[in-house]
């Protein structure tokens, strides 16, 4: 009798418990990007990005964008334009145009870090030029892919020279003390989606961009990486040529001093000669040792200079600061902040050919 | 003497393992880590060691003050205090087993309610929850048992969770060791205390247990997998947070949960919120039993009679406790009585038993002599 009455109890709670919400996804508006534009009369722009499903199979990305003068009623404001529900669980990127990043990205991170329908694996960048015209370039005929800019990121992380970013690395570097953020840089000219390089954050402000070039030298310096492409000029026997490094695995390990006020990096790279002129002979021990040292000598050259602009800058994105922390006892933020642009940091990054592929 | 409890309710002795395994890991888990890293940061697994260890001793001080005469807390209240003053302090004592349940209760409704359903009122998430519950506890002691003993095995498969976010692990973060002072390092401790709470409803279902004085190791090694639990979930989070986003995150391991990604489920922590009800409901279903049988004993109030008025105030509390800010002082609340509980009132107690038997049995001998 009594497991009866229970069962009836438990039978009822079943149409509260169905009645919740639900989510169709014809009826709903999922949201796959999303970007921000400061514009000229200091106000936000917001555009969402997201797939339009039709009656067949097809889906049409489409976009709509808003302008407000507060960036907390962005997705309302959209909601206002839109005839579908709007959902913000999928959300793969997150796009800043340049002056937006510029002005302040403090807003947003404190609007995300709290919603907690947003996944950690989102992808955020910054765009060179409006946000807004990216996001619609991927509407155009040649791409009209939602997920093109989520996948070319992702992509060229696994393969060529970005280092790892998304939502989780970058609050992280956002909130930690001791780092600055690090954003995939985009670009291109009329509908076309290029990496640009890295744009490098000073707290919630972006301060420099570096180029593909200095990207695959900060990411060994960063992290030592697989994978990367490395393209220079050597010179030998009077005569000029092009090079292409790959990496194919660095390992990276860094040195803190605090008697001598310095950090040492070492970086062992092990590489393959993509492509060489064809004067260069690479059963020549005594050539590749050359070859070697020539890149060696470019790197570290390069590295060095990239690590002297961030601390012009007093900016921190390979967190040299966390790492002394690790290394020191009660560790005085405030004085190491204060020694650190005229910090004596050295990059110092070791090539060793491996391979040169498989004809000669 | 009459045995307290029949034997065909009696549960063997390796259930003590999940009943209280069961019930020390509930929703504490899901947000201990900034509690307990705004003190002791990367050190706050030394202080959890600490933590651990000290329950150990307190387990070991139940098993002392335990005993065949004295087989629960309330004969040893009325062993030590008389008739009077031992209602007083058995009531004491229901109202915190009742202020652990409504934590858990409340807490996890809260994750629900802040995670997944937003606009879903409290009131049909306690009904719903209410409703199971009390059809465990009609069943009797040994289902209550069987629960615990699901509630540990079904959702283990939960520790793979942790292989994924040590893809961001940052091991710097650990280093250096030792970097806090002995006083940081035991606040943290202070904090971990709690969280191994779940133990102290030995004291009351000791006589459902076969052989009980046999089930002491199962209970230490209830609190060492707990302890193993909570460390590495503790570890596995100082790497992937640094301590300046820890402070940013409630519930850092739900945020850690967001990390992963299949390719069928975009957001893995709907998954483990919904699991997480198997994780609570030993804690909600023992802490009820447990006040039921505390007014059994105590105040020889019929369960059925009693459960109904039980419910009706976990339901009370639950809407009364309605705003972040109250949850988090109900938390507050209920570990200070623990910690009160834990460091203070059962080592004394069972101290207080040790020394009157010892006495009772001189007597006894002066007598006989």
């Amino acid at each position: 009798m009594k497991k009866r009455s229970l069962l009836v109890l438990l039978m009822f709670s079943i149409p509260f418990l169905s009645s919740c919400s639900s989510f169709v996804i014809d009826d709903v508006l999922v949201v796959q990007g999303i970007g921000l534009d400061y514009t000229k009369d200091g106000k936000i722009r917001g555009t969402a990005l997201f797939p339009l499903f039709r009656e067949s199979t097809t889906e049409e990305p489409s976009t709509i964008s808003v302008t407000t003068d507060n960036t907390y009623n962005i997705l309302q404001k959209i909601n206002e334009k839109s005839a579908l529900r709007l959902v913000e669980g999928q959300t793969r990127i997150l796009l800043f145009g340049k002056a937006y990043a510029k002005h302040n990205i403090e807003e947003i991170i404190h609007s995300f870090s709290r919603s907690p329908s947003l996944g950690r694996r989102v992808h955020v960048a910054v765009v060179d030029g409006k946000a807004e015209t990216m996001l619609q370039a991927v509407t155009k005929k040649d791409v009209k892919e939602s997920l093109y800019i989520t996948d070319l990121i992702e992509q060229n992380i696994h393969t060529e020279n970005l280092p790892y970013t998304n939502l989780h690395v970058f609050f992280s570097n956002y909130y930690g003390k001791g780092r600055d953020v690090f954003l995939p840089y985009l670009g291109g000219e009329k509908n076309e989606i290029k990496l640009k390089g890295l744009a490098i954050f000073d707290k919630e402000r972006l301060v420099t961009t570096l180029n593909m070039k200095e990207t695959f030298l900060f990411k060994l310096i960063r992290s030592g990486s697989k994978n990367g492409l490395y393209h220079t000029f050597i010179k030998a026997e009077g005569k000029k040529g092009a090079v292409v490094l790959r990496n194919l695995y660095a390992r990276q390990s860094m040195t803190y001093s605090k008697k001598n006020n310095s950090i040492k990096v070492d970086v062992h790279i092990n590489g393959l000669l993509k492509e060489y002129p064809a004067w260069v002979n690479a059963k020549d021990r005594k050539q590749v040792h050359d070859i070697e040292s020539q890149i060696k000598d470019e790197l570290t050259k390069n590295g060095n200079r990239i690590v002297q602009d961030m601390q012009k800058l007093q900016v921190d994105p390979i967190g040299f600061e966390d790492f002394a922390r690790s290394k020191t006892r009660h560790f005085d933020w405030k004085e190491f902040h204060n020694r650190y642009p005229d910090m004596d940091i050295k990059v110092n990054i070791d090539v060793k050919l491996t391979q040169t592929g498989i004809g000669e | 003497m009459s045995k307290l409890v029949d034997e065909k309710f009696q549960v063997s002795p390796f259930l003590v393992f999940f009943l209280i395994h069961g019930f020390q890991i509930g929703v504490g888990i899901l947000a201990f880590q900034r509690l307990v890293a705004k003190y002791a940061e990367q050190d706050s697994w030394i202080s959890l060691c600490l933590a651990s260890f000290a329950i150990h001793i307190v387990i070991w001080f139940c098993y002392k003050m335990l005993s065949e005469e004295q087989p629960d807390i309330i004969a040893v209240h009325q062993f030590l205090f008389g008739k009077w003053l031992s209602k007083l302090l058995d009531f004491a004592f229901l109202v915190y087993i009742f202020l652990i349940c409504l934590t858990i209760f409340r807490t996890y409704i809260e994750v629900l309610q802040l995670w997944m359903f937003p606009l879903l009122p409290t009131w049909v998430l306690s009904l719903v929850i209410i409703a199971i519950t009390y059809y465990i506890l009609t069943s009797g002691f040994r289902i209550v048992a069987g629960i615990a003993f699901f509630s540990v095995i079904l959702p283990f498969f939960l520790w793979v969770m942790l292989i994924f976010p040590l893809q961001f692990a940052n091991y710097r973060n650990l280093l250096p060791v030792w970097d806090h002072s002995v006083q940081d390092i035991l606040m943290a401790s202070k904090v971990f205390m709690f969280e191994f709470s779940g133990f102290e409803p030995l004291l009351i279902f000791y006589p459902f247990i076969k052989k009980a004085h046999k089930s002491q190791k199962f209970a230490h090694g209830a609190n060492a997998l707990s302890f193993f639990t909570y460390l590495i979930i503790l570890l596995v989070s100082l790497v992937y947070f640094n301590k300046d986003e820890l402070q940013h995150t409630i519930y850092p391991t739900l945020s850690m949960a967001k990390i992963i990604e299949i390719p069928f489920i975009q957001r893995f922590e709907y998954i483990v919120i919904s699991l997480w009800f198997l994780v609570i409901i030993p804690g909600i279903s023992i802490s009820t039993w447990c006040c039921a049988r505390l007014c059994k004993r105590s105040f020889s109030l019929r369960p059925s009679r009693f459960l109904p008025f039980l419910f009706a105030c976990l339901f009370a509390g639950a809407l009364f406790f309605d705003t972040r800010y109250e949850i988090n002082s109900l938390g507050k609340y209920s570990s200070f009585v623990g910690l009160f509980l834990f460091i203070l009132y059962i080592p004394l107690l069972s101290i207080l038993t040790m020394i009157k038997r010892k006495w009772h049995r001189m007597k006894k001998k002066q007598k006989e002599a």
